[in-house]
């Protein structure tokens, strides 16, 4: 007896028993709050379930992407919500990632008014709150813009106001599908090409001529383009009424607003790990390239930039994230995101807030855990092999 | 002394090559630099020239790595001017860019590309050539070098002296007109190192390239180098050939640092050595206020150097090889340290005046700790420093 005890008494074995403890523990305290919470509600006559889902909303949305009216259901809005997170979300990295990007390098110059600006556009957005941010843009381009009936106009079809910016619509015609096909024809091409130069250099030694030819074809496919861009959509301009413009494509001035805030901001930090990943190869790494006779770009591309990706991408999936998260703080702007009308406006009429809540929580995690996978996607195809 | 005379004392014929008449590949010209606010270097002055291997030998930390940054161009000289081929390279008017100086370097910390496999490391300073051009070369240089079983491999899954092969590798492969050696062989073990300087000569050789190396290793120096160049006190302060810097330093610091030997106290009566192994009557005086020969293509010995003045206080230097114990010599000396090298004893042996001298014996001969002995020098080909 006593020697099975003494088998048992083993660091590997304590450590399971205290282990299995800890989970069965936090377990039982989740399960209990659970069975309190349904009791409860049921003592309220609260009704708990998916099915007002089905429901009618009863209230419009300032902008949608798909086709929604006061009548559609809580499932249609919710649709809505995270499309209009998602749209809000992509113009924010995209635009964060340019102005990160560029500020970044622009950081590192040795022009001495150039360094001076982006530390000062850094220091200054980074360390102010960013509710704060939003609220200031908002009342900065509320103050700028003109109202709906004295519009900036650029052009004859282009009108920027207080009600947002309106714009053509443009529906595609079968000239522009053709066109559209010819594009990626010539990309396939060009990758099929390229890759027999490189084979037919590594073969015969000779170069296979590939950039010439490609810039040419690119000047003659935008020009053609050009050429024909009347003839491949037709045309819906914005038509002025009384209450400002019908028809046409608008955007509202919120979504402007909400991407250019989050992305001035995130940007202030992509900028940072940027220059920090760009300083962080080696200098005798930029030594030995300059001693085999690279030029400064070929050193960028096949030196700096490779070795500066490996380290820069987990913080910029980290600020990425951050970014798509502080989209929530739409509210206060009033852009119709998936926080502000799902679990805020439907969520008060419906008063199915444990149901919203988990939702819009699985929302913003399935969001997350997608960037974060096809980041660590693209970090792996970068990193360092070392075998 | 004349170019003749020269030839003949020094003992080793280098030819045609050794002509101070030609026009040197690489001219520096009072150079100076400075790092956060110290003087590295001063007013130093070297010429190398075409096809040869130049080394510069000195002691750790006395800016010898900083001098061949100054030469590709990473560091910006105080004052001075660097030449290539009669061409202004880098003065305090211009400076051209590393990239279009034609300089190849392999670097004391290897500086491989962590993120590229060594066969991608190597070709990479190649990247504007069909392979078909240089791949010939390239199989010779790795199989010299012994990389052929590490092309695939990553820099940092090899050893220390794996990546400083390849390093080597990466600078030779473009042959250029100009290779910049930072310690090339220091990581190397001894059994390979020796192998490796004679494969490292014969593909600078090979090539045409005009090499310089810096070290600190005295064998690397004297294996590989055409004429070497003595670094001490921010200057070059002895160029020569190897040979000649063993056997004629001209000043104390060469002398101390460049092989092993040892200094007697001395006098100059008449003309000739008077010291406590007797008279010496030819020796090589070198004076304290020596012309500066860092300059001079080669630095002959006696050249410009006056005539030893009466009551001249002297040091002067024996090479262990050359001080032999022989019981039958009436000098007498008792042996204090006892250095066991293989295929020689080195004897320390202090002299009844508490002067000490070194002697390189076979090991064949021992003897032991505290023996008195006699000693035999040969009083030829000696070399006598003005003491102050």
């Amino acid at each position: 007896m006593k020697s099975l005890f003494a088998s048992l008494n083993t660091i590997r074995v304590r450590s399971y028993i205290i282990q299995a403890v800890v989970v069965l523990s936090i377990f039982l305290v989740i399960v209990l709050i659970v069975l309190n919470m349904i009791t409860n509600m049921r003592q309220r006559g609260i009704p708990l379930g998916l099915d007002f889902l089905d429901s009618e909303t009863g209230f419009s949305v300032l902008q949608s992407l798909i086709e929604y009216t006061e009548l559609s259901s809580y499932a249609k809005l919710f649709l809505v919500g995270i499309l209009n997170t998602i749209l809000v979300s992509v113009i924010g990295l995209v635009l964060t990632t340019i102005i990160g990007f560029t500020v970044g390098i622009a950081r590192l110059s040795n022009n001495w008014l150039m360094k001076k600006l982006t530390i000062s556009y850094i220091e200054i957005f980074r360390n102010l709150p960013i509710l704060l941010q939003i609220l200031f843009w908002n009342s900065i381009f509320r103050q700028i813009l003109p109202t709906s009936d004295n519009p900036f106009s650029i052009g004859e079809n282009i009108h920027i106001s207080l009600r947002g910016i309106f714009f053509p619509k443009l529906t595609p015609n079968a000239l522009f599908f053709v066109m559209l096909a010819v594009l990626v024809l010539l990309i396939i091409a060009f990758v099929v090409i390229r890759k027999y130069a490189v084979n037919y250099l590594n073969r015969t030694g000779k170069i296979f001529p590939v950039w010439r030819p490609t810039l040419i074809a690119m000047g003659l496919y935008g020009l053609v383009f050009l050429l024909l861009f009347d003839n491949m959509f037709a045309f819906e301009n914005p038509v002025a009424t009384r209450f400002g413009f019908d028809k046409g494509t608008s955007v509202i001035l919120e979504l402007f607003i909400l991407s250019f805030s989050l992305a001035v901001y995130t940007a202030t930090y992509i900028a940072e790990q940027v220059r920090a990943s760009i300083e962080a190869v080696d200098k005798g790494q930029k030594e030995a390239a300059a001693a085999l006779g690279l030029k400064p770009f070929m050193m960028l591309r096949y030196i700096v930039i490779p070795q500066a990706l490996r380290i820069i991408i987990p913080p910029l999936t980290n600020l990425y994230l951050n970014l798509v998260k502080n989209s929530s703080l739409a509210t206060a702007i009033g852009y119709p995101d998936l926080v502000a009308i799902f679990a805020g406006t439907a969520l008060n009429q419906s008063g199915r807030a444990i149901e919203i809540m988990f939702l819009t929580m699985a929302v913003y995690l399935s969001l997350s855990l997608l960037i974060s996978f096809l980041m660590n996607w693209y970090n792996r195809s970068v990193k360092l092999i070392e075998r | 002394m004349s170019q003749h005379e020269q030839g003949k004392n020094v003992g080793q014929n280098l030819g045609e090559s050794m002509g101070p008449h030609r026009e040197p590949f690489i001219s520096v010209e009072n150079l100076s630099f400075a790092y956060k606010g110290l003087t590295v270097i001063e007013a130093m002055s070297l010429q190398v020239m075409p096809k040869e291997i130049t080394c510069i030998l000195g002691a750790s930390g006395c800016g010898k790595t900083s001098f061949l940054k100054v030469l590709a161009g990473f560091i910006h000289p105080s004052s001075g001017v660097i030449k290539v081929r009669k061409k202004i390279i880098s003065s305090p008017y211009h400076l051209l860019a590393p990239q279009k100086r034609g300089m190849g370097m392999s670097f004391q910390d290897h500086a491989l590309f962590p993120h590229l496999s060594v066969y991608e490391n190597i070709v990479l300073g190649m990247k504007s050539k069909p392979p078909k051009e240089y791949k010939q070369r390239l199989e010779h240089i790795v199989h010299e070098l012994k990389l052929t079983s590490l092309l695939q491999k990553y820099p940092n899954s090899i050893s220390g002296g794996e990546q400083q092969r390849c390093s080597l590798a990466r600078a030779l492969l473009p042959a250029p007109s100009i290779l910049l050696l930072d310690e090339p062989l220091a990581s190397q073990d001894v059994e390979l190192k020796e192998k490796l300087i004679l494969k490292l000569r014969s593909l600078i050789k090979e090539n045409g390239i005009t090499a310089l190396l810096v070290t600190h290793d005295q064998q690397e120096a004297f294996y590989m180098a055409d004429r070497m160049g003595f670094l001490h006190n921010k200057r070059i302060i002895q160029f020569s050939t190897p040979y000649e810097m063993y056997h004629r330093p001209n000043s104390l610091w060469t002398a101390q640092f460049i092989g092993k030997g040892s200094f007697l106290a001395g006098e100059i009566t008449q003309g000739m050595l008077q010291t406590e192994l007797g008279t010496i009557k030819n020796f090589r005086y070198v004076p304290l206020n020596k012309p500066d020969t860092s300059s001079m293509l080669l630095s002959h010995s006696n050249v410009g150097y006056p005539k030893p003045q009466e009551k001249k206080q002297i040091k002067v230097f024996f090479r262990p090889s050359e001080t032999q114990i022989d019981s039958r010599s009436a000098i007498r000396g008792k042996i204090t340290a006892v250095f066991f090298q293989g295929d020689s004893f080195l004897y320390e042996i202090i002299l009844p005046s508490g002067a000490k001298v070194l002697s390189q014996m076979s090991s064949h001969y021992k003897y032991a700790l505290g023996e008195a002995v006699g000693l035999r020098i040969r009083l030829q080909n000696l070399t006598a420093f003005e003491s102050g």
